[in-house]
Protein backbone atom coordinates (compact mmCIF):
# COMPACT_ATOMS: atom_id res chain seq x y z
CA UNK A 1 0.00 0.00 0.00
CA UNK A 2 1.46 3.17 -1.17
CA UNK A 3 -1.27 5.81 -1.64
CA UNK A 4 0.03 8.19 0.52
CA UNK A 5 3.38 8.14 -0.69
CA UNK A 6 2.40 7.89 -4.59
CA UNK A 7 -0.34 10.73 -4.10
CA UNK A 8 1.99 13.55 -2.65
CA UNK A 9 5.03 12.80 -4.63
CA UNK A 10 2.89 13.31 -7.74
CA UNK A 11 1.72 16.20 -6.23
CA UNK A 12 5.30 17.80 -5.56
CA UNK A 13 6.28 17.01 -9.01
CA UNK A 14 3.07 19.19 -10.12
CA UNK A 15 4.24 21.93 -8.20
CA UNK A 16 7.82 21.57 -9.51
CA UNK A 17 6.74 21.97 -12.81
CA UNK A 18 4.68 24.65 -11.93
CA UNK A 19 7.39 27.03 -10.51
CA UNK A 20 10.21 25.89 -13.84
CA UNK A 21 7.03 27.33 -15.59
CA UNK A 22 7.47 30.52 -13.61
CA UNK A 23 11.54 30.66 -13.96
CA UNK A 24 10.91 31.64 -17.83
CA UNK A 25 9.35 35.17 -17.71
CA UNK A 26 11.43 35.82 -14.92
CA UNK A 27 14.60 35.22 -16.61
CA UNK A 28 13.14 37.28 -19.43
CA UNK A 29 12.35 40.16 -17.12
CA UNK A 30 8.72 39.82 -18.24
CA UNK A 31 7.14 40.94 -14.72
CA UNK A 32 3.46 40.51 -15.95
CA UNK A 33 4.19 37.22 -17.04
CA UNK A 34 5.74 36.27 -13.82
CA UNK A 35 3.49 37.33 -11.39
CA UNK A 36 0.31 35.32 -13.26
CA UNK A 37 2.79 32.55 -12.66
CA UNK A 38 3.82 32.68 -9.39
CA UNK A 39 0.78 33.16 -7.90
CA UNK A 40 -0.41 30.02 -9.82
CA UNK A 41 2.58 28.28 -7.90
CA UNK A 42 2.24 29.62 -4.72
CA UNK A 43 -1.42 28.94 -4.17
CA UNK A 44 -0.52 24.79 -5.33
CA UNK A 45 2.07 25.26 -3.08
CA UNK A 46 -0.15 26.38 -0.14
CA UNK A 47 -3.07 23.73 -0.45
CA UNK A 48 -0.29 21.37 -0.35
CA UNK A 49 0.92 22.54 2.72
CA UNK A 50 -2.32 22.63 4.24
CA UNK A 51 -3.01 19.35 3.12
CA UNK A 52 -0.23 18.57 5.23
CA UNK A 53 -0.29 20.07 8.38
CA UNK A 54 -4.31 19.88 8.81
CA UNK A 55 -4.77 16.58 7.51
CA UNK A 56 -1.97 14.42 7.10
CA UNK A 57 0.42 15.18 9.84
CA UNK A 58 -2.14 15.27 13.22
CA UNK A 59 -3.12 11.92 11.10
CA UNK A 60 0.75 10.60 11.46
CA UNK A 61 0.49 12.59 15.51
CA UNK A 62 -1.96 10.49 16.43
CA UNK A 63 -1.30 7.07 15.21
CA UNK A 64 2.72 7.26 16.56
CA UNK A 65 2.29 9.74 19.30
CA UNK A 66 5.63 11.52 18.10
CA UNK A 67 4.80 15.29 18.05
CA UNK A 68 7.80 16.82 18.61
CA UNK A 69 9.59 14.81 15.73
CA UNK A 70 9.72 14.89 12.06
CA UNK A 71 6.53 16.61 12.06
CA UNK A 72 7.47 19.51 14.11
CA UNK A 73 10.72 19.92 11.78
CA UNK A 74 8.33 19.44 8.26
CA UNK A 75 5.90 22.31 9.89
CA UNK A 76 8.80 24.61 10.60
CA UNK A 77 10.33 24.01 6.94
CA UNK A 78 6.81 25.16 5.88
CA UNK A 79 7.08 28.12 7.76
CA UNK A 80 9.96 29.08 5.96
CA UNK A 81 8.71 28.62 2.48
CA UNK A 82 5.84 30.92 3.89
CA UNK A 83 7.96 33.59 4.65
CA UNK A 84 10.10 33.39 1.16
CA UNK A 85 6.58 33.55 -0.19
CA UNK A 86 6.28 36.29 1.51
CA UNK A 87 9.61 38.18 0.66
CA UNK A 88 8.75 37.33 -3.73
CA UNK A 89 5.62 39.80 -3.27
CA UNK A 90 8.27 42.45 -2.20
CA UNK A 91 10.45 41.79 -4.72
CA UNK A 92 8.18 41.39 -7.31
CA UNK A 93 6.45 44.88 -6.49
CA UNK A 94 9.65 46.78 -6.70
CA UNK A 95 10.76 44.42 -9.72
CA UNK A 96 14.12 43.22 -8.36
CA UNK A 97 15.36 40.31 -10.89
CA UNK A 98 18.47 39.50 -8.50
CA UNK A 99 16.51 39.41 -5.53
CA UNK A 100 13.42 37.25 -7.31
CA UNK A 101 15.89 34.74 -9.02
CA UNK A 102 17.98 34.41 -5.43
CA UNK A 103 14.62 33.79 -3.61
CA UNK A 104 13.81 31.14 -6.25
CA UNK A 105 16.85 29.38 -6.10
CA UNK A 106 16.41 29.52 -1.93
CA UNK A 107 12.96 28.31 -2.01
CA UNK A 108 13.52 25.55 -4.77
CA UNK A 109 16.52 24.13 -2.47
CA UNK A 110 14.48 24.29 -0.01
CA UNK A 111 11.66 22.18 -1.32
CA UNK A 112 13.79 19.60 -2.64
CA UNK A 113 15.51 18.94 0.50
CA UNK A 114 12.14 19.25 2.36
CA UNK A 115 10.41 16.57 -0.27
CA UNK A 116 13.21 14.28 -0.38
CA UNK A 117 12.81 14.02 3.66
CA UNK A 118 9.03 13.45 2.79
CA UNK A 119 9.32 11.31 0.31
CA UNK A 120 11.83 8.70 1.76
CA UNK A 121 10.63 8.86 5.59
CA UNK A 122 7.70 10.76 6.17
CA UNK A 123 5.19 8.98 3.43
CA UNK A 124 6.45 5.72 3.83
CA UNK A 125 5.83 5.65 7.38
CA UNK A 126 2.54 7.09 6.90
CA UNK A 127 1.66 4.83 4.70
CA UNK A 128 2.69 1.52 6.94
CA UNK A 129 1.37 3.47 9.86
CA UNK A 130 -1.45 4.97 9.80
CA UNK A 131 -5.02 2.95 10.31
CA UNK A 132 -6.86 4.25 7.10
CA UNK A 133 -4.49 5.58 4.85
CA UNK A 134 -7.05 5.50 2.35
CA UNK A 135 -9.36 7.86 4.28
CA UNK A 136 -6.56 9.94 5.34
CA UNK A 137 -6.09 10.16 1.43
CA UNK A 138 -9.87 11.30 0.66
CA UNK A 139 -9.83 13.99 3.53
CA UNK A 140 -6.53 15.10 1.83
CA UNK A 141 -8.06 15.71 -1.36
CA UNK A 142 -11.32 16.91 0.21
CA UNK A 143 -9.37 19.97 1.59
CA UNK A 144 -10.84 23.39 0.17
CA UNK A 145 -8.24 25.58 -1.96
CA UNK B 1 11.52 1.34 8.94
CA UNK B 2 12.87 2.02 12.16
CA UNK B 3 12.03 5.54 14.02
CA UNK B 4 15.16 5.97 15.19
CA UNK B 5 16.37 6.29 11.57
CA UNK B 6 14.68 9.79 11.27
CA UNK B 7 17.77 11.81 11.94
CA UNK B 8 16.71 14.99 10.71
CA UNK B 9 19.31 17.25 12.14
CA UNK B 10 22.35 15.34 12.93
CA UNK B 11 24.21 17.83 10.32
CA UNK B 12 27.33 18.96 11.61
CA UNK B 13 28.59 22.70 13.04
CA UNK B 14 29.05 24.87 9.61
CA UNK B 15 32.53 25.87 10.75
CA UNK B 16 33.28 21.88 9.67
CA UNK B 17 33.08 22.00 6.21
CA UNK B 18 33.99 25.47 5.78
CA UNK B 19 37.32 25.30 7.61
CA UNK B 20 37.83 22.83 4.69
CA UNK B 21 36.63 24.75 1.98
CA UNK B 22 38.90 27.62 2.83
CA UNK B 23 42.21 25.72 3.49
CA UNK B 24 41.50 24.09 0.01
CA UNK B 25 42.28 27.38 -1.89
CA UNK B 26 45.63 28.40 0.09
CA UNK B 27 46.89 25.53 -1.53
CA UNK B 28 46.04 26.32 -4.92
CA UNK B 29 47.36 29.33 -4.24
CA UNK B 30 50.87 28.03 -3.14
CA UNK B 31 50.83 25.50 -6.42
CA UNK B 32 50.78 28.77 -8.44
CA UNK B 33 53.36 30.68 -6.97
CA UNK B 34 55.43 26.63 -7.56
CA UNK B 35 54.22 27.82 -11.31
CA UNK B 36 55.06 30.41 -11.66
CA UNK B 37 58.74 29.78 -10.48
CA UNK B 38 59.19 26.65 -11.49
CA UNK B 39 56.80 25.54 -13.61
CA UNK B 40 58.05 25.25 -16.84
CA UNK B 41 59.79 22.04 -15.94
CA UNK B 42 56.68 20.16 -15.12
CA UNK B 43 56.19 19.41 -18.55
CA UNK B 44 59.55 17.53 -19.33
CA UNK B 45 57.80 14.22 -17.32
CA UNK B 46 56.19 12.91 -14.64
CA UNK B 47 58.84 12.27 -12.52
CA UNK B 48 60.64 15.50 -11.97
CA UNK B 49 60.42 17.27 -8.68
CA UNK B 50 58.26 19.84 -9.21
CA UNK B 51 55.70 17.78 -11.40
CA UNK B 52 55.28 15.54 -8.39
CA UNK B 53 55.29 18.56 -5.84
CA UNK B 54 52.50 20.31 -7.73
CA UNK B 55 49.96 17.28 -8.00
CA UNK B 56 50.30 16.35 -5.00
CA UNK B 57 49.05 19.97 -3.53
CA UNK B 58 46.46 20.04 -5.92
CA UNK B 59 45.60 16.14 -4.93
CA UNK B 60 45.90 16.33 -1.03
CA UNK B 61 45.45 19.81 -0.54
CA UNK B 62 42.51 21.33 -2.79
CA UNK B 63 40.70 18.07 -4.27
CA UNK B 64 40.93 15.62 -1.44
CA UNK B 65 40.41 18.57 0.66
CA UNK B 66 37.32 19.91 -0.48
CA UNK B 67 35.73 16.22 -0.62
CA UNK B 68 36.28 15.43 2.89
CA UNK B 69 34.97 18.39 4.07
CA UNK B 70 31.31 17.63 1.59
CA UNK B 71 31.99 13.76 2.97
CA UNK B 72 31.64 15.47 6.28
CA UNK B 73 28.23 17.12 4.65
CA UNK B 74 26.64 14.84 2.83
CA UNK B 75 27.05 11.72 4.99
CA UNK B 76 24.54 12.77 7.45
CA UNK B 77 21.97 13.50 4.03
CA UNK B 78 23.11 10.94 1.99
CA UNK B 79 23.61 7.71 3.99
CA UNK B 80 21.97 9.33 7.12
CA UNK B 81 24.73 9.61 9.78
CA UNK B 82 27.15 11.49 10.71
CA UNK B 83 31.13 11.07 10.69
CA UNK B 84 31.74 11.38 14.33
CA UNK B 85 33.99 14.77 14.54
CA UNK B 86 33.41 17.61 16.49
CA UNK B 87 34.97 21.02 16.07
CA UNK B 88 38.31 20.61 17.74
CA UNK B 89 38.90 17.41 16.14
CA UNK B 90 38.48 18.95 12.59
CA UNK B 91 40.92 21.74 13.28
CA UNK B 92 43.38 19.25 14.70
CA UNK B 93 43.03 16.56 11.61
CA UNK B 94 43.20 19.79 9.18
CA UNK B 95 46.29 21.26 10.82
CA UNK B 96 48.13 17.33 10.64
CA UNK B 97 46.64 17.08 6.88
CA UNK B 98 48.12 20.17 5.95
CA UNK B 99 51.33 20.49 7.60
CA UNK B 100 51.82 16.58 5.62
CA UNK B 101 50.94 18.43 2.75
CA UNK B 102 53.22 20.42 2.96
CA UNK B 103 55.96 18.19 4.52
CA UNK B 104 55.52 16.28 1.62
CA UNK B 105 55.85 18.84 -1.01
CA UNK B 106 59.07 19.83 0.08
CA UNK B 107 59.93 16.51 0.44
CA UNK B 108 59.59 16.04 -3.68
CA UNK B 109 61.35 19.57 -3.74
CA UNK B 110 64.32 18.07 -1.91
CA UNK B 111 64.37 20.27 1.18
CA UNK B 112 63.23 17.71 3.63
CA UNK B 113 63.19 14.12 4.07
CA UNK B 114 59.94 12.13 3.78
CA UNK B 115 59.83 11.11 7.12
CA UNK B 116 57.57 14.37 8.82
CA UNK B 117 54.91 13.86 5.73
CA UNK B 118 55.14 10.24 6.19
CA UNK B 119 54.11 10.59 9.78
CA UNK B 120 52.16 13.34 9.84
CA UNK B 121 50.23 12.34 6.81
CA UNK B 122 49.35 8.59 8.36
CA UNK B 123 48.46 10.00 11.27
CA UNK B 124 45.50 12.11 9.68
CA UNK B 125 44.97 10.24 6.83
CA UNK B 126 44.81 6.86 8.19
CA UNK B 127 43.19 7.76 11.30
CA UNK B 128 40.38 9.56 8.90
CA UNK B 129 40.19 6.35 6.68
CA UNK B 130 39.57 4.38 9.54
CA UNK B 131 36.58 6.80 11.12
CA UNK B 132 35.23 6.84 7.74
CA UNK B 133 35.21 3.29 6.67
CA UNK B 134 33.82 2.17 9.89
CA UNK B 135 31.17 4.71 9.75
CA UNK B 136 29.66 3.49 6.50
CA UNK B 137 30.27 0.07 7.32
CA UNK B 138 28.28 -0.42 10.75
CA UNK B 139 26.44 3.06 10.64
CA UNK B 140 25.21 3.83 6.88
CA UNK B 141 21.94 3.52 5.32
CA UNK B 142 20.71 4.65 1.78
CA UNK B 143 20.71 1.73 -1.11
CA UNK B 144 22.80 4.23 -3.89
CA UNK B 145 24.90 6.12 -2.08
CA UNK B 146 26.67 3.69 0.76
CA UNK B 147 28.40 0.84 -1.35
CA UNK B 148 29.41 3.34 -4.00
CA UNK B 149 31.13 5.98 -1.28
CA UNK B 150 32.50 2.64 0.19
CA UNK B 151 33.97 1.14 -2.89
CA UNK B 152 35.59 5.45 -3.26
CA UNK B 153 37.07 5.20 0.45
CA UNK B 154 38.69 1.79 -0.79
CA UNK B 155 40.27 2.95 -3.26
CA UNK B 156 41.10 6.35 -0.96
CA UNK B 157 42.45 3.91 0.82
CA UNK B 158 44.38 1.67 -1.89
CA UNK B 159 46.26 5.08 -3.08
CA UNK B 160 47.08 6.02 0.22
CA UNK B 161 48.96 2.30 1.07
CA UNK B 162 50.99 2.77 -2.41
CA UNK B 163 51.90 6.28 -1.41
CA UNK B 164 53.08 5.58 1.99
CA UNK B 165 54.87 2.62 0.66
CA UNK B 166 56.23 4.39 -1.58
CA UNK B 167 58.00 7.19 0.99
CA UNK B 168 58.99 4.53 2.51
CA UNK B 169 60.82 3.14 -0.17
CA UNK B 170 62.08 6.70 -1.09
CA UNK B 171 63.61 6.71 2.51
CA UNK B 172 64.85 3.46 2.74
CA UNK B 173 65.54 2.62 -0.56
CA UNK B 174 64.62 -0.90 0.23
CA UNK B 175 63.20 -2.19 -3.05
CA UNK B 176 65.54 0.08 -5.51
CA UNK B 177 63.86 1.57 -7.87
CA UNK B 178 59.99 1.76 -8.16
CA UNK B 179 58.70 -0.36 -11.46
CA UNK B 180 56.03 2.09 -13.15
CA UNK B 181 53.43 -0.63 -12.56
CA UNK B 182 53.22 0.72 -9.38
CA UNK B 183 52.73 4.47 -9.37
CA UNK B 184 50.69 4.10 -12.53
CA UNK B 185 48.25 2.05 -10.32
CA UNK B 186 48.26 4.66 -7.68
CA UNK B 187 47.64 7.49 -10.21
CA UNK B 188 44.69 5.41 -11.81
CA UNK B 189 43.06 4.32 -8.02
CA UNK B 190 43.81 7.98 -7.12
CA UNK B 191 42.24 9.68 -10.00
CA UNK B 192 39.75 7.11 -11.45
CA UNK B 193 38.58 5.11 -8.42
CA UNK B 194 38.40 7.79 -5.31
CA UNK B 195 37.94 11.14 -7.19
CA UNK B 196 36.37 9.63 -10.36
CA UNK B 197 33.83 7.23 -8.46
CA UNK B 198 32.88 9.93 -5.82
CA UNK B 199 31.80 12.26 -8.40
CA UNK B 200 29.69 10.31 -10.32
CA UNK B 201 28.20 8.54 -7.11
CA UNK B 202 27.73 12.56 -5.39
CA UNK B 203 26.29 13.34 -9.11
CA UNK B 204 23.29 10.98 -8.70
CA UNK B 205 22.30 12.79 -6.01
CA UNK B 206 22.88 16.06 -6.34
CA UNK B 207 22.35 16.71 -10.25
CA UNK B 208 18.38 15.68 -9.75
CA UNK B 209 18.48 17.72 -6.50
CA UNK B 210 19.93 20.97 -6.83
CA UNK B 211 19.08 21.14 -10.47
CA UNK B 212 15.22 19.63 -10.84
CA UNK B 213 16.19 17.01 -13.24
CA UNK B 214 14.89 13.62 -13.76
CA UNK B 215 16.72 10.89 -11.99
CA UNK B 216 19.83 9.36 -13.44
CA UNK B 217 18.54 5.73 -15.42
CA UNK B 218 18.42 2.55 -13.13
CA UNK B 219 20.72 0.66 -14.86
CA UNK B 220 23.97 3.63 -14.64
CA UNK B 221 23.00 4.09 -10.84
CA UNK B 222 23.09 0.72 -9.89
CA UNK B 223 25.62 -0.86 -12.38
CA UNK B 224 28.94 1.97 -12.89
CA UNK B 225 30.23 2.56 -9.94
CA UNK B 226 30.43 -1.18 -9.19
CA UNK B 227 31.55 -1.48 -12.45
CA UNK B 228 34.23 1.11 -12.49
CA UNK B 229 35.51 -0.33 -9.08
CA UNK B 230 35.83 -3.80 -10.57
CA UNK B 231 37.19 -2.54 -13.75
CA UNK B 232 39.99 -0.70 -12.07
CA UNK B 233 40.85 -3.87 -9.93
CA UNK B 234 41.43 -6.16 -12.82
CA UNK B 235 43.31 -3.31 -14.56
CA UNK B 236 45.58 -3.79 -11.77
CA UNK B 237 45.72 -7.76 -12.13
CA UNK B 238 46.15 -7.27 -15.82
CA UNK B 239 49.06 -5.09 -15.13
CA UNK B 240 51.04 -7.16 -13.26
CA UNK B 241 51.22 -9.81 -15.99
CA UNK B 242 50.72 -8.24 -19.56
CA UNK B 243 49.25 -5.00 -21.20
CA UNK B 244 45.38 -4.81 -20.77
CA UNK B 245 44.26 -2.47 -23.48
CA UNK B 246 40.64 -3.97 -23.24
CA UNK B 247 40.30 -2.67 -20.07
CA UNK B 248 41.66 0.71 -20.59
CA UNK B 249 39.18 0.73 -23.54
CA UNK B 250 36.48 -0.33 -21.00
CA UNK B 251 37.02 2.20 -18.48
CA UNK B 252 37.20 4.53 -20.81
CA UNK B 253 33.65 3.75 -22.93
CA UNK B 254 32.49 3.65 -19.10
CA UNK B 255 33.21 7.31 -17.95
CA UNK B 256 32.33 8.45 -21.98
CA UNK B 257 29.00 6.77 -21.44
CA UNK B 258 28.54 8.40 -17.78
CA UNK B 259 29.20 11.97 -18.94
CA UNK B 260 27.07 11.69 -21.78
CA UNK B 261 24.11 10.49 -19.42
CA UNK B 262 24.36 12.88 -17.28
CA UNK B 263 24.85 15.70 -20.28
CA UNK B 264 21.38 14.16 -20.98
CA UNK B 265 20.18 15.09 -17.58
CA UNK B 266 21.36 18.29 -17.36
CA UNK B 267 19.86 19.03 -20.58
CA UNK B 268 16.33 17.61 -19.30
CA UNK B 269 16.33 20.15 -16.40
CA UNK B 270 12.80 21.63 -16.32
CA UNK B 271 14.12 25.22 -14.69
CA UNK B 272 14.36 28.19 -17.12
CA UNK B 273 16.60 30.25 -14.58
CA UNK B 274 20.18 30.35 -15.88
CA UNK B 275 22.99 29.18 -13.31
CA UNK B 276 26.67 29.40 -13.14
CA UNK B 277 26.62 25.57 -11.88
CA UNK B 278 25.01 23.87 -14.51
CA UNK B 279 27.73 25.13 -16.59
CA UNK B 280 30.60 24.05 -14.42
CA UNK B 281 28.99 20.56 -14.59
CA UNK B 282 28.77 20.75 -18.15
CA UNK B 283 32.74 21.67 -18.25
CA UNK B 284 33.68 19.29 -16.15
CA UNK B 285 31.58 16.62 -18.30
CA UNK B 286 32.42 17.69 -21.45
CA UNK B 287 35.91 17.04 -20.21
CA UNK B 288 35.74 13.89 -18.91
CA UNK B 289 34.68 12.88 -22.53
CA UNK B 290 37.46 14.41 -24.03
CA UNK B 291 39.80 12.40 -21.64
CA UNK B 292 37.86 9.46 -22.00
CA UNK B 293 38.74 9.28 -25.89
CA UNK B 294 42.13 10.74 -25.46
CA UNK B 295 42.82 7.72 -23.14
CA UNK B 296 41.35 5.33 -26.08
CA UNK B 297 44.03 7.32 -28.95
CA UNK B 298 46.53 7.04 -26.45
CA UNK B 299 46.30 3.28 -26.52
CA UNK B 300 47.26 3.10 -30.06
CA UNK B 301 49.63 6.00 -30.21
CA UNK B 302 51.65 4.56 -27.40
CA UNK B 303 53.77 1.95 -28.79
CA UNK B 304 54.58 4.33 -31.74
CA UNK B 305 55.89 7.32 -30.22
CA UNK B 306 54.46 9.36 -32.71
CA UNK B 307 53.53 12.47 -30.80
CA UNK B 308 55.56 15.18 -30.53
CA UNK B 309 54.38 16.34 -27.03
CA UNK B 310 52.84 13.81 -24.09
CA UNK B 311 49.41 12.69 -24.02
CA UNK B 312 49.61 11.48 -20.72
CA UNK B 313 50.36 15.30 -19.20
CA UNK B 314 47.49 16.41 -21.37
CA UNK B 315 45.19 14.10 -20.43
CA UNK B 316 46.06 14.80 -16.68
CA UNK B 317 45.83 18.30 -16.71
CA UNK B 318 42.21 18.02 -18.69
CA UNK B 319 41.53 15.62 -15.88
CA UNK B 320 41.98 17.45 -13.02
CA UNK B 321 41.74 21.28 -13.65
CA UNK B 322 38.85 20.45 -16.81
CA UNK B 323 37.07 17.18 -14.91
CA UNK B 324 37.70 17.59 -11.05
CA UNK B 325 38.47 21.34 -10.19
CA UNK B 326 35.18 22.30 -12.80
CA UNK B 327 33.02 20.55 -11.15
CA UNK B 328 34.40 21.27 -7.50
CA UNK B 329 34.22 25.09 -7.87
CA UNK B 330 30.56 24.36 -9.84
CA UNK B 331 29.43 22.33 -5.86
CA UNK B 332 31.00 25.02 -3.68
CA UNK B 333 29.05 27.88 -5.81
CA UNK B 334 25.58 26.24 -4.93
CA UNK B 335 26.99 24.18 -1.87
CA UNK B 336 28.32 27.09 0.33
CA UNK B 337 24.60 28.99 0.31
CA UNK B 338 22.72 26.21 0.43
CA UNK B 339 24.50 25.38 3.61
CA UNK B 340 24.32 28.51 4.89
CA UNK B 341 20.81 29.26 4.41
CA UNK B 342 20.22 25.41 5.68
CA UNK B 343 22.12 26.38 9.26
CA UNK B 344 20.29 29.74 9.32
CA UNK B 345 16.90 27.89 9.08
CA UNK B 346 17.65 25.80 11.94
CA UNK B 347 18.17 28.85 13.80
CA UNK B 348 15.49 30.67 12.76
CA UNK B 349 13.43 27.44 14.18
CA UNK B 350 14.55 28.83 17.58
CA UNK B 351 13.69 32.41 16.85
CA UNK B 352 10.52 32.65 14.44
CA UNK B 353 10.75 36.21 14.22
CA UNK B 354 13.90 36.10 12.59
CA UNK B 355 12.51 34.15 9.33
CA UNK B 356 11.90 37.78 7.10
CA UNK B 357 15.67 38.17 7.37
CA UNK B 358 16.94 34.88 5.66
CA UNK B 359 19.02 35.93 2.97
CA UNK B 360 18.60 34.90 -0.42
CA UNK B 361 20.39 32.32 -2.45
CA UNK B 362 22.39 34.81 -4.73
CA UNK B 363 22.48 37.39 -1.72
CA UNK B 364 25.57 34.99 -0.56
CA UNK B 365 27.21 34.62 -3.68
CA UNK B 366 26.28 36.80 -6.19
CA UNK B 367 25.43 35.33 -10.17
CA UNK B 368 27.28 37.87 -11.17
CA UNK B 369 30.78 36.50 -8.99
CA UNK B 370 29.69 33.24 -10.43
CA UNK B 371 30.05 34.29 -13.42
CA UNK B 372 33.77 35.61 -13.02
CA UNK B 373 34.53 32.54 -11.35
CA UNK B 374 33.53 30.51 -14.32
CA UNK B 375 35.56 32.29 -16.81
CA UNK B 376 38.75 32.97 -15.09
CA UNK B 377 38.39 29.11 -14.34
CA UNK B 378 37.51 28.39 -18.15
CA UNK B 379 40.56 30.76 -19.09
CA UNK B 380 42.63 28.74 -16.78
CA UNK B 381 41.60 25.68 -18.85
CA UNK B 382 42.48 26.74 -21.93
CA UNK B 383 45.96 28.21 -21.25
CA UNK B 384 46.52 24.94 -19.10
CA UNK B 385 46.42 22.67 -22.26
CA UNK B 386 47.77 25.23 -24.28
CA UNK B 387 51.17 25.38 -21.91
CA UNK B 388 51.56 21.29 -22.84
CA UNK B 389 52.24 22.95 -26.17
CA UNK B 390 54.35 26.24 -24.98
CA UNK B 391 56.00 25.96 -21.98
CA UNK B 392 56.80 29.50 -21.35
CA UNK B 393 52.66 29.83 -20.69
CA UNK B 394 53.04 27.76 -16.92
CA UNK B 395 54.12 31.02 -15.43
CA UNK B 396 50.56 32.20 -16.85
CA UNK B 397 48.64 28.87 -15.16
CA UNK B 398 50.41 29.78 -12.08
CA UNK B 399 49.06 33.64 -12.20
CA UNK B 400 45.37 32.64 -13.20
CA UNK B 401 45.39 29.41 -10.56
CA UNK B 402 46.58 32.31 -8.16
CA UNK B 403 43.46 34.71 -9.10
CA UNK B 404 41.10 32.01 -9.37
CA UNK B 405 41.57 30.38 -5.91
CA UNK B 406 42.02 33.49 -4.25
CA UNK B 407 38.71 34.65 -5.48
CA UNK B 408 37.10 31.96 -4.70
CA UNK B 409 38.40 31.69 -0.91
CA UNK B 410 37.66 35.44 -0.76
CA UNK B 411 33.80 34.91 -1.97
CA UNK B 412 33.70 31.93 0.34
CA UNK B 413 35.04 33.91 3.25
CA UNK B 414 32.65 36.51 2.68
CA UNK B 415 29.93 34.18 2.54
CA UNK B 416 30.50 33.00 5.92
CA UNK B 417 31.07 36.32 7.66
CA UNK B 418 27.67 37.36 6.47
CA UNK B 419 26.49 34.07 7.82
CA UNK B 420 27.83 35.00 11.48
CA UNK B 421 26.08 38.43 11.10
CA UNK B 422 22.60 37.60 9.73
CA UNK B 423 22.71 34.64 12.59
CA UNK B 424 23.19 37.37 14.85
CA UNK B 425 20.58 39.68 13.72
CA UNK B 426 17.87 36.20 13.34
CA UNK B 427 18.93 36.07 17.57
CA UNK B 428 18.51 39.55 17.74
CA UNK B 429 14.63 39.67 15.74
FE1 LIG C 1 5.82 19.32 3.44
FE1 LIG D 1 4.98 17.56 0.88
Amino acid sequence: MSDIQHYMTTHHRDCDEILADAESPLAEGDWAGYQQKWRAFVSELLHHLTMEEEVLFPAFEQATGITQGPTMVMRSEHEQMRAFVAQMEQAIASQDQERAMGLVESLVLLIQQHNMKEEQMLYPMCDMRLPDNASTLAQMQSVTR
Amino acid sequence: MRLSGLQFDNIPALNIPFRFYLTAPIFAILTGVLLIFWGEQIWLSRWMPITLATTHLIALGVVAMIMFGSLFQLLPVLCGTPIPINSKGAIVFISLLSFGILCLSAAFLQQLSFLPALFLLSISLLSFGVILIYTLWFNASGFYTRTPVLLAVIMLALTIILGFSFLLNYQTGYFGALPKYWTNIHAAFGTLGWVTLLIITISFQVIPMFHVTPEFPVTIKNHYPFGLFILLISLAIELLFSNSHVTFALIATLLATYAIAALKQLSLRKRKLPDTTIKFWQLSLSSLLVCSFLLVVNLFTLSSKQLPFSLDSIIGVIFVVGVVLSVIQGMLLKIVPFLITLHLQQHAMKYPMGMGLMPDHYAIISRQHGKQLYWIHLGTLVIVVMSAFIPSLTKLVGILFIINWGFLWLMISRAYNAFSRIKLDISNA
